[in-house]
């Protein structure tokens, strides 16, 4: 797996088309240089929490965003998302749920957990580009980190 | 007739047995004396006539010399000897014709001479005498009569006597009966007594299998017998009865069980149907997803080497993807409406359709539609849910009166103390009535997607609702007549 030098946007989804249709619609705004898509659940953990095949990695480097789908194998999103918020050096990372449920159920849940946005990806593909690619305008491009300032400070 | 005599049945048994018993025995006794004195006094007077007789003969034997020589004095002196039976107060000596010859008079009376009719013989008794005229002849030949007067105060001692020893007698008859009564209403009161507490105990207790104890064979010991049969069969039903209240105890908790196994199925049932929907929504629209996009792509990033017909049929493939998923969204959407928890509340049903209306009409702004929205009653309801029903009929209601110049739709409501009713009418193109009962039926369209757009979800999710709120919906039409659907919920408010 080729694994670029900074990862801005970190993209947990295990079905390659929606994955592709994600990085095509932040492409369209120039938003998909520095991204790494991982496919299950474990992979995604490994590499936030620098095991495994990702044992070498910056940990100091965190993405500025993660767009996380729910449904995955091995570890659920649930799980990644409840790790990520438990953690002292991740939980200030932006986590955009990403998933084809709108059941309250899963919604609430999420916003339990901590995530930063839920998006119900649209089986229209306009709507979705739109979606997608303006929640990563949002974090990437508007949205002030709270590690960043921190670390300017 | 005994019975008849007013609080005779309250008295006890035991007193009634003793009266009796008493009454009884000294009806008898008295009755037994009465006799014996009659008997009495008859036999003391026939003595007493009898022996005056004798006497009276044995003077007239003596007087017959006297009477035949006329010797008055001889006479006197043989009737004087009569002071020797001193029950004789006096005695006259009579001659043929009738005259006085002699007379005794015991000392101390004073009596006159008897006037006779005739010297007819006889002997009688007044209150205090015995009278007795006895004729005297000699040789076959009368010669004259003797007047005896006895006096009955011997009878009179007799009597005396046996009046108090009778009364005597009879009190201690008496006694002795009313010991005797009261000796015998024991034999027959006391197994009475003795049912009566054999019963008291079983009472008290509620055990049936106390039996009384039998007195014998007599016809109280039958009553008792058959008593003790009873309690035999009032013990076996008790028995019965017990045992089947074992019986149903335990089909009972039978019957718990398997309704806790069946609430349990049906749980995981219901987990299984919600996890089946939540991968519907998930699964089936990431393929969707995928046709939808790459379709655009293609169209979007290579559409100077496609010609216009290749473009058109990728058109056609995006169109009914995104149809698709919109068919999904409205599955997924009445699912929903069926398993989610409802929150009651009251809802101001004229607000909401109002509010419903205006966010319909920014749609269709141009279209020229007219509300009659009447004072609705209040709701109690998931407001929710209620406002996704009206969303439907009202959305419906515009959706098929687009054909009409002016659309007219109209929302009216009533209430009684046991249903509120919501009516909306429009006059758009309706539908044939044969089909009203398919209308509410999940997919069910009576329109080409041609005519009207839409997923025939619409109503099903209305008379889902309405359901789980317990009331009903029902629709009626005419073919380019209009429409219209009530709606009756049960009144948990009260009537206005």
């Amino acid at each position: 797996m080729e694994i670029p030098e900074v990862v801005e946007i970190l993209l947990i989804e295990d079905n390659s088309r929606d994955a592709e249709l994600t990085i095509r619609a932040l492409k369209e705004k120039n938003l998909a240089n520095n991204l790494l898509t991982l496919r299950d659940g474990q992979e995604a953990l490994d590499f936030l929490f620098g095991e495994g095949q990702f044992s070498n990695r910056d940990l100091t480097n965190n993405p500025k965003v993660i767009l996380l789908d729910l449904k995955l194998p091995k570890v659920d999103g649930r799980e990644i998302l409840r790790r990520i918020k438990l953690d002292e050096r991740l939980k200030t990372i932006p986590v955009v749920v990403m998933t084809s449920s709108n059941e309250e159920q899963d919604l609430l849940e999420s916003w339990n957990m901590g995530a930063n946005s839920y998006i119900v990806k649209p089986v229209d593909f306009s709507k979705f580009v739109e979606s997608v690619s303006s929640l990563g305008m949002y974090w990437l491009l508007l949205n002030k980190p709270l590690n960043t300032a921190t670390h300017e400070a | 007739m005994l019975r008849r005599i007013p609080g005779l049945r309250d008295i006890p048994i035991k007193w009634k047995l003793v009266v009796v018993i008493v009454v009884v025995s000294t009806i008898t006794a008295g009755a037994e004396m009465g006799m014996l004195m009659l008997h009495d006094t008859a036999s003391f007077r026939k003595a007493i006539a009898s022996r005056a007789k004798t006497t009276a003969e044995i003077a007239s034997l003596n007087c017959i010399p006297a009477l035949k020589f006329g010797d008055r004095a001889d006479a006197a002196e043989v009737l004087s000897s009569l002071s020797a039976a001193p029950t004789i107060r006096a005695a006259y000596l009579l001659s043929d014709a009738g005259a006085l010859i002699a007379e005794y008079v015991r000392s101390g009376e004073n009596l006159s001479v008897p006037v006779l009719e005739s010297l007819d013989p006889f002997s009688r008794f007044d209150a205090h005498n015995h009278a007795l005229l006895h004729p005297i002849s000699f040789n076959g030949r009368s010669v004259g009569a003797i007047y005896m007067l006895t006096d009955l105060s011997a009878l009179q001692q007799h009597r005396h006597a046996l009046l108090v020893f009778g009364s005597l007698t009879g009190l201690a008859c008496f006694a002795g009966s009313v010991l005797l009564a009261m000796a015998v209403q024991l034999i027959f009161t006391g197994p009475i007594r003795t049912l009566r507490d054999s019963i008291e105990r079983i009472m008290r207790q509620k055990d049936f299998s106390v039996r009384a104890p039998n007195p014998g064979k007599d016809e109280f010991g039958e009553l008792v017998e058959r008593f003790n049969s009873m309690l035999a069969e009032i013990e076996d039903r008790d028995r019965q009865l017990a045992r089947n209240v074992v019986q149903l105890e335990e089909s009972n908790r039978e019957l718990d069980k398997r309704v806790a196994e069946r609430t349990n199925e049906l749980e995981s049932t219901n987990k299984e149907l919600e996890s089946f929907s939540y991968s519907v929504s998930h699964d089936l629209r990431a393929p969707l997803r995928s046709v939808q996009g790459f379709s655009q792509i293609l169209m979007k990033e290579h559409a100077q080497n496609l010609d216009s017909e290749v473009l058109r049929l990728l058109n056609i493939i995006s169109t009914d993807v995104a149809k698709m998923g919109c068919l999904i969204d409205d599955l997924l959407a009445f699912s929903r409406m069926s398993r989610q928890k409802m929150s009651f509340s009251k809802i101001d049903m004229t607000e909401l359709v109002r509010s419903v209306f205006e966010d319909l009409r920014r749609n269709a702004p141009a279209r020229n539609v007219q509300l009659e929205l009447g004072p609705l009653p209040a709701a109690n309801g998931d407001r929710v849910m209620l406002r996704q029903v009206f969303i439907n009929l009202l959305s419906n209601a515009l959706k098929f009166t687009a054909t009409r110049p002016t659309a007219r739709i109209s929302v009216a409501g009533e209430s009684t103390s046991e249903i509120v009713k919501y009516e909306i009418r429009d006059n758009g193109v309706g539908f044939d009535k044969r089909y009203k009962d398919k209308l509410f039926g999940v997919f069910q369209r009576l329109h080409s997607e041609e005519e009207f757009e839409g997923t025939g979800v619409g109503l099903a999710i209305v008379q889902r609702v309405i359901q789980r709120h317990g009331g009903h919906v029902q629709a009626d039409s005419e073919i380019e007549h209009g429409a219209t659907f009530q709606i009756f919920l049960p009144n948990s408010i009260g009537a206005h």
